[in-house]
C-alpha cells in the first residue's frame, strides 16, 4: 500500500471500518471508566462526575493495597514459573525435526480452542481431595507401603499410618498453577519464535570454544533472546495481575486478587466509581510497566537485542 | 602416518536418505595447510562438521592427535572453527568474544588480557577491543572470529568458506594474510572451500571432493598437472577435453584415435589403459600455442578458426574451431604490450602442442 496516497478513496473504504471499532469499542467505552473514576456514587445505579480524587485515595487504603502488593507477588511468581518451564519447552520445539514442530506447536496452542473457565474448572477436578493428582499420589502411596511392608519395614510407618490426600486446591499455589496453566502459551510462542530465529552457529561457536550447555544458555541464548522472554513475561503479567476468576474458583478465602476487588465493586458492592480507579491504577501501573520495557529494549536494543 | 594430526578412517555420514560423505579415508599432516575443495552439495562441510564434533559419522571414526573422537564432544575437542557465518557474539564486545573461550576455560584472570592482546595483534585488530560486532566491517568480524578460535591454540583450525563473503580485493589480501598467518603461528589449518583459485594458491595439500567422495589427494601442482580422474581434470583449471579409444600400447607410448583430432602418440607409462578403452584425453589451454604460420615438424599441430577471443588483460582466452569439428580453447599472455588484439575473430591459426602435455584419463 505505498500507493494509498494515491488512491484516498481505498485507503478510506479500508481504514474506516477498524478506526470505527476502535473509537466506539475501546476509546470511548475507556473514557467513559476514566470518567466514572473520578466520579462519585448517587443513589443505587447513578453516578457523577465531580472530579473527585477520593476514589483512588481509597483504593490507597492499605488493606487495598496489601491485596495488590500481593497480587503482582503472585503474577510474579506464576510469570516466574512460565519463564522457566518456557525456554525448555521453546527450546524442544524449535530444535524439533520439521515434521514434529507443527505438531507441538498445536500442542502447546491447543488449549486455547477450549474455554478457559472450562479449563479452570477441569484443574479443580485435577486438584480436588478426590481428584485425579490425588488418585496418582494415592496410588504411588499404596505402591510405597507395600514394597514396604513386603521388605519388612511396614511398622515404622515411614510415610505414614494411612493415606493423607494433600490439599492442593483452595490456596495460593492452586491459584499460581490455575494462571501459570491459562497463560502458558503466551510465554512459549515468544520465547519460540526468538530461539527459532535465532543463528544456530552462535551455539556451535560457544560449544567449540569450549562451553558447556548451561554456560552456552547463560552466556549466549539467554542474552540473544531475551527479547522473547521480555514479551513472554509483559504478555503472560498483565493479564495475570488481573486475574479474577482463577482466583475465585481455586483459591481460598486468603487469595483473593485484585481482579476479585474490582469484580466486586462493579458487581455485589455496586460502587461503579471505586471499581473503575482501581481498574485504573492497575492500568496506569501496567502502562508503566510497558514503558519501562520499551526503555530497556530501547537502551540495550539496537544490535544486541534484535539480532 | 605418524605425522597425521587427523586421521579419517572410512568415514561415512548419512543424513536419511542422503549420504553427505561417503567412506573417506584422510590423513592431514600436523602443520600443514589442508583444504577441502569441492562443488557445493559435495559434503564439504559435513566433513568438517565431524571435525569439529558437530556432527557424528554413521560409519568409521576419527582421530585427532592419535585419540578416537567418537562420543567426544565439541567443547572437548582440540580443534577450533571459524563459521562461515563467522559466528561473532553480537552482544558481546570483540574484547568479550575473544576471551570467551579464554574464560570457559577457567584460564587465570591476569592471564587472559595479555593473550586476547596478543591475539588481537595477530589479525591486525589491536585498538578494537571495545567495539561491538555491529561496528565493525565483514571482514574485521572475520578477523575477529580467527582472534577467537586462535586465542584458543587448538592443535587444529578449522576454517568454513572463511573468505567467501568478502568482496574479490579483500579475499585476495586474506588469502595471503592466511597463509602468513598459518606460518607464523604453525597450527594445521583444515579450510573448506569451493573456489579452486583460493584452494590453489593457498593450501600444500588439496582433497578434491565429489559427492561425498574423495577423488583426489595432492598438492596443487601435481591436482593441476597429473589430476587422477576425469573430474578432478575438469573442475581444477580449464580444460580441453576430447574423447578417445586407445588403439595401441607399447614401450615407447600410446596410440589414441581421438574425436577430432585423429590418431594422436601420446607418451605413456605402463599404468596406461589397456588398448580398446574408452579414454578422454585433456590439455590445459596454455599448453596450446597458437601461431600464424606452420608449426615446427615434431609437434602436434591443426588448424582452426577462431571463433572468439575474451580479453583478460594480462591474458586472452582465444577459442577455436578446428578443420575437423571440434572447439579448442587456448590461453595467449599478453607479454608485449600492444595496442590491437593479437589474434582476432575469423583467422585461421595453427594450433601446436607438445604430446607431453596431453593427459589420458582413464574410467
Ligand atoms: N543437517 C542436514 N540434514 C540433512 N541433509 C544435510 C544436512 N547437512 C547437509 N546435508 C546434505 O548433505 C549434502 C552435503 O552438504 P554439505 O556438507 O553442506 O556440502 P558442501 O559444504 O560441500 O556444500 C547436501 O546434499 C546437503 O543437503
Ligand atoms: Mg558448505
Amino acid at each position: 500500500m505505498e500507493n494509498w496516497r494515491k488512491h484516498p478513496l481505498v485507503f478510506w473504504a479500508f481504514s474506516l471500518p477498524p478506526s470505527f471499532w476502535l473509537v466506539f469499542f475501546f476509546l470511548v467505552p475507556l473514557t467513559l471508566v476514566w470518567g466514572y473514576s473520578f466520579s462519585e456514587k448517587r443513589g443505587i445505579i447513578g453516578t457523577e462526575l465531580t472530579f473527585t480524587l477520593d476514589n483512588y485515595l481509597r483504593a490507597l487504603e492499605p488493606i487495598y493495597l496489601e491485596i495488590l502488593w500481593k497480587s503482582l507477588g503472585m503474577a510474579a511468581a506464576a510469570t516466574a514459573i512460565c519463564l522457566v518451564v518456557g525456554y525448555p519447552v521453546a527450546f524442544a520445539i524449535a530444535f524439533a525435526s520439521e515434521r514434529l514442530k507443527p505438531w507441538l506447536l498445536l500442542l502447546v496452542i491447543l488449549p486455547f480452542w477450549i474455554n478457559i473457565l472450562i479449563r479452570t474448572y477441569a484443574l479443580i477436578a485435577v486438584f480436588r481431595t478426590r481428584g485425579y493428582a490425588n488418585f496418582a499420589y494415592e496410588d504411588l502411596w499404596n505402591a510405597a507401603n507395600w514394597v514396604l511392608n513386603t521388605v519388612g519395614l511396614g511398622q515404622l510407618q515411614l510415610i505414614g499410618e494411612r493415606f493423607e490426600p494433600m490439599a492442593l486446591l483452595y490456596n495460593n499455589a492452586a491459584v499460581v498453577a490455575g494462571i501459570v496453566y491459562a497463560f502458558f502459551p503466551f510465554m512459549v510462542l515468544p520465547l519460540y519464535a526468538n530461539i527459532e530465529k535465532l543463528d544456530r552457529s552462535f551455539m556451535e561457536a560457544s560449544l567449540d570454544l569450549g562451553a558447556g550447555h548451561w554456560r552456552t544458555f547463560f552466556s549466549v541464548v539467554f542474552p540473544l533472546t531475551w527479547h522473547g522472554a521480555l514479551s513472554g513475561i509483559v504478555i503472560v503479567f498483565i493479564p495475570a495481575l488481573g486475574a479474577f476468576f482463577i482466583p475465585e474458583l481455586l483459591g481460598g478465602t486468603d487469595s483473593q486478587m485484585i481482579g476479585n476487588v474490582i469484580e466486586r465493586q462493579f458487581k455485589s458492592a455496586n460502587d461503579w466509581p471505586f471499581g473503575a480507579a482501581l481498574s485504573f491504577l492497575l492500568m496506569y501501573a501496567t502502562f508503566f510497566a510497558l514503558a519501562l520495557r520499551a526503555l530497556v529494549a530501547g537502551r540495550k536494543g539496537g544490535g544486541a537485542l534484535d539480532a | 602416518m605418524s605425522d597425521a594430526i587427523i586421521s579419517i578412517q572410512g568415514v561415512t555420514k548419512r543424513f536419511g536418505e542422503v549420504t553427505a560423505v561417503e567412506r573417506v579415508d584422510l590423513d592431514i599432516r600436523a602443520g600443514e595447510f589442508f583444504a577441502l575443495l569441492g562443488p557445493s552439495g559435495c559434503g564439504k562441510t559435513t566433513l568438517l562438521r565431524m571435525l569439529a564434533g558437530f556432527e557424528q559419522p554413521s560409519e568409521g571414526r576419527i582421530l585427532i592427535g592419535g585419540q578416537d573422537m567418537t562420543g567426544v564432544q565439541p567443547n572437548h575437542r582440540p580443534v577450533n572453527m571459524v563459521f562461515q557465518s563467522y559466528a561473532v557474539f553480537p552482544h558481546m564486545t570483540v574484547f568479550d568474544n575473544v576471551a570467551y573461550g579464554l574464560k570457559v576455560a577457567h584460564t587465570p584472570r591476569g592471564e587472559i588480557a595479555p593473550r586476547v592482546k596478543e591475539a588481537l595483534a595477530m589479525v591486525q585488530l589491536s585498538g578494537y577491543e571495545a567495539r561491538k560486532p555491529d561496528q565493525l566491517s565483514g571482514g574485521q568480524r572475520q578477523r575477529v572470529a580467527l582472534a577467537r578460535a586462535l586465542v584458543k591454540r587448538p592443535k587444529v583450525l578449522l576454517l568454513d568458506e572463511p573468505l567467501s563473503a568478502l568482496d574479490a580485493k579483500l579475499r585476495e589480501a586474506m588469502q595471503i594474510e592466511l597463509v602468513r598467518l598459518q606460518q607464523t603461528v604453525g597450527i594445521t589449518f583444515v579450510i573448506v572451500t569451493h573456489d579452486q583459485d583460493e584452494a590453489l594458491s593457498m593450501a600444500d595439500r588439496i582433497a578434491v571432493m565429489e559427492s561425498g567422495h574423495v577423488r583426489q589427494v595432492a598438492s596443487p601442482q601435481t591436482l593441476y598437472e597429473f589430476p587422477s580422474g576425469r573430474f578432478v581434470a575438469d573442475f581444477i583449471g580449464k580444460m580441453n577435453l576430447f574423447e578417445g579409444k586407445v588403439v595401441a600400447r607399447e614401450a615407447a607410448g600410446l596410440s589414441v584415435e581421438v574425436e577430432g583430432l585423429g590418431r594422436l602418440e601420446l607418451p605413456a607409462d605402463e599404468r596406461a589403459p589397456a588398448p580398446g578403452r574408452a579414454v578422454g584425453i585433456a590439455v590445459r589451454p596454455e599448453k596450446v600455442e597458437l601461431t600464424r604460420s606452420a608449426p615446427p615438424e615434431g609437434s602436434v599441430a591443426r588448424r582452426g578458426t577462431v571463433t572468439q577471443v575474451a580479453y583478460y588483460g594480462d591474458v586472452s582466452y582465444v577459442f577455436l574451431d578446428l578443420e575437423d569439428g571440434p572447439a579448442l580453447n587456448a590461453n595467449v599472455i599478453n607479454d608485449e604490450r600492444a595496442a590491437e588484439p593479437h589474434f582476432v575473430k575469423g583467422e585461421t591459426l595453427w594450433a601446436a602442442w607438445n604430446p607431453r602435455d596431453f593427459l589420458v584419463l582413464g574410467e
